[in-house]
Order: C-alpha cells, then sequence, then structure tokens
C-alpha cells in the first residue's frame, strides 16, 4: 500500500469515527445535495415546529414566542435549500408563447409609418410598436410575433397582401428588448433604463437583406442588461415559438466580439461584417455566406 | 410504554438526537433546542421518532459498515 493510499484510508477511518460519534458537522449551506432522507426528515421537522408553534406563539413568555417563530423560519429556509431554483443562470426562463400573436395590425394592406421609440421585442418574442394611418396623427399600437425585418431608410411597417408584415427600419433604430411583462404601453424605451437594452438588427451587416427575412437578437446571457446589442441570427422561415424566447437553454447562440461564429439552431453559421451572426433556415433550405465574408446572403 | 413515549420524557435525549443530527444546519438545531422544554410531549415523542428515524444510516453507510 502506498503512503498516499494509506493516508486516504486514514482519513476515511477517522471521518467513520467521528461519524460514530456523531460528531459530524451539520452539511453547510448551499453545500452538496441533500441526500431523499435528510429531505424527509426536514419535511417532518417542518411539520411538528408548525405544529409546535401553534400552541407556543400564545405562551406567556416572550422568549419563547421568538424562539417558535424562529424555529418555524429555519425549518422552512432548511426545507427550501437545496432545491431547484426557478432561474439557474439567474435568469428566469421564458415560456414560449402558446400560439401566435397578432393584434392592432392595419387590415388593408399598405406602408405605415412607424414611430422609431416605439419598437421593442419581449422575452417571448412578441413584437410592439405605434404606428399610424395614412394623413392621421393618432398612433396605434399593434403586437406581433411573427415580423420579417428589412434594412431600409424608412420606418415602416408593410401589410403586404399574403405572408407576415414586414417592419422595414433604419440601421439605427433600436428594438428594444424587454421583459414580457413590462408595461410596453405607457413606457418610453431609453438608454439606461433598467431591464432594457437597445438592439440593432442590422448593425454588423454591410449587405444586408435584399428582401425580408426573420431577425433574432442572439441568445445568450445578459441581453437586457442596458448594453447595445448589435448581433443578430437571421432566418428565412420563422423559428418555432420555442426558439424565439430569450433565456431558453439550448436555442440560438450568436457571440459579439468574438473571433468565432456564432452557432445556428441548424448548426450552419456564417459571419457578417467582421462579427458574428448566424444565418439559419430551420427547413434546411439553401445556404451561403461563409466565414470571413463581409457579406451573407440566404436563400430559400 | 412504547419508545417515542420514553423519549418525549427524555428531554436530554432529545437534545441530543437534535445536537447529532446530521439533517438540521446550526441555526435550526439552536432553535430546537430553545423551544424543547416547552414542546407538549406529544410534540416531543413525534421530534424523538422523526430523529431517531432520520438518524438510520444510509444505503452508502451500510455497505460501508459492512466492508469493514
Amino acid at each position: 500500500m502506498s503512503r498516499r493510499e494509506r493516508r486516504l484510508r486514514q482519513r476515511q477511518e477517522r471521518g467513520r469515527t467521528r461519524a460514530r460519534a456523531g460528531v459530524v458537522p451539520a452539511r453547510p449551506a448551499g453545500g452538496p445535495a441533500q441526500d431523499v432522507e435528510e429531505r424527509a426528515l426536514l419535511a417532518r421537522l417542518l411539520d411538528i415546529a408548525h405544529d409546535a408553534s401553534t400552541y407556543l406563539r400564545f405562551s406567556p413568555n416572550a422568549a419563547v414566542r421568538v424562539s417558535s417563530a424562529l424555529l418555524l423560519a429555519a425549518s422552512l429556509a432548511a426545507c427550501s435549500e437545496g432545491e431547484p431554483s426557478e432561474a439557474p443562470s439567474g435568469e428566469a426562463v421564458v415560456q414560449p408563447l402558446s400560439q401566435e400573436v397578432r393584434s392592432g395590425l392595419p387590415t388593408k394592406p399598405g406602408k405605415y409609418p412607424v414611430d422609431r421609440e416605439s419598437v421593442s421585442r419581449d422575452d417571448k418574442g412578441v413584437y410592439r410598436f405605434a404606428y399610424s394611418e395614412p394623413g392621421q396623427q393618432e398612433k396605434k399600437r399593434a403586437s406581433i410575433s411573427l415580423l420579417r425585418f428589412l434594412s431600409a431608410n424608412e420606418d415602416t411597417l408593410e401589410v403586404p397582401e399574403q405572408g407576415d408584415p414586414i417592419l422595414r427600419l433604419q440601421k439605427e433604430t433600436p428594438v428594444w428588448l424587454t421583459a414580457a411583462d413590462a408595461d410596453h404601453t405607457t413606457v418610453i424605451y431609453r438608454t439606461g433604463m433598467p431591464g432594457v437594452s437597445p438592439w440593432y438588427p442590422f448593425f454588423y451587416i454591410s449587405n444586408p437583406f435584399p428582401r425580408p427575412v426573420y431577425y433574432d437578437p442572439p441568445q445568450r446571457a445578459g441581453l437586457r442588461s442596458g448594453e447595445p446589442v448589435r448581433d443578430s441570427v437571421v432566418s428565412n422561415t420563422a423559428k418555432p415559438a420555442a426558439q424565439r424566447t430569450l433565456g431558453a437553454p439550448g436555442a440560438v447562440s450568436g457571440r459579439a466580439g468574438g473571433t468565432g461564429s456564432g452557432t445556428a439552431v441548424s448548426g450552419r453559421t456564417g459571419t457578417l461584417g467582421g462579427k458574428s451572426a448566424s444565418v439559419s433556415s430551420p427547413k434546411s433550405s439553401g445556404f451561403s455566406g461563409g466565414s470571413g465574408g463581409s457579406s451573407a446572403g440566404a436563400s430559400s | 410504554m412504547s419508545a417515542p413515549e420514553a423519549g418525549a420524557q427524555d428531554v436530554w435525549g432529545l437534545e441530543q438526537l437534535i445536537r447529532r443530527s446530521r439533517a438540521m444546519d446550526q441555526a435550526l438545531k439552536r432553535q430546537w433546542l430553545r423551544v424543547l422544554p416547552y414542546l407538549t410531549p406529544g410534540d416531543r415523542a413525534r421530534l424523538y421518532q422523526a430523529l431517531v428515524e432520520g438518524q438510520a444510516p444510509s444505503p452508502t453507510e451500510q455497505a460501508a459498515a459492512r466492508s469493514q
């Protein structure tokens, strides 16, 4: 037996002796996951603590009343320790849309001016913006989950005869990334506002797609940290709702400022304008735009 | 007298069980020790039973003991 093995064995033996003597310290908070038996015991203790607190809180002794309250609190804390949190990475996991959103849009095909300060996209992938009917001052608000984008010299909404509407945006027009439960009706988004970030879909694309396609922000942590987002994932067809949420694990990733290319759902990647972006076509249609190029195109 | 009833009367024994518990952290142990004298005999019996059953060696510990 080597010296190292002997030392290890001695340490194990010491541990067993300590355990038998009952001097092994309790596991520290946030340590290894408690096993099933320990969790069951803590649940039973919580039950007893709850029952005890129902009569101890009427004790004439103030110290006992306080102790019973603290016991209940400590029991609750012990039971909730080690439970999986809702947001393992610090960001809430967003539930995808159960059905597509399309409301408030013009009923007639045509082009409508869009308020450039009003365009937003929430965690679930729903776009919101204000537009006006031709010749009218009144702003109308629209919400839509399936929206195509086109880089243009104007900020307009185009409602075609067929197909999903098209938002023509200027390169410097921001799409504000917001939380799904944000107040979308009264808030005017500004840089520095907590929980929102401006997204510039066409920023790194030197030769924007000449026809409308679907743009998504990249999937990465801290998208709504306030920092501008300047890269995009582009696809010919709309992705499934689960892949349009921000914060859902394993959908799409792209990197800004990295040296490599982003990864799209289809696994096809392309580099746009020296920065990374991804071009994907969920229906496996054609793809062009290899790495290192300054332009990329997607064919259907 | 059943074991839990006997355990319920043995406050010192209950204290030892609480102190030796590996499931509870120090804060929880402290609170249990503070309220222990004021618990009803029924709740002490439940506490005794829970701690005794909770201290049964886990399958891993049993296997380790067997290998000795």
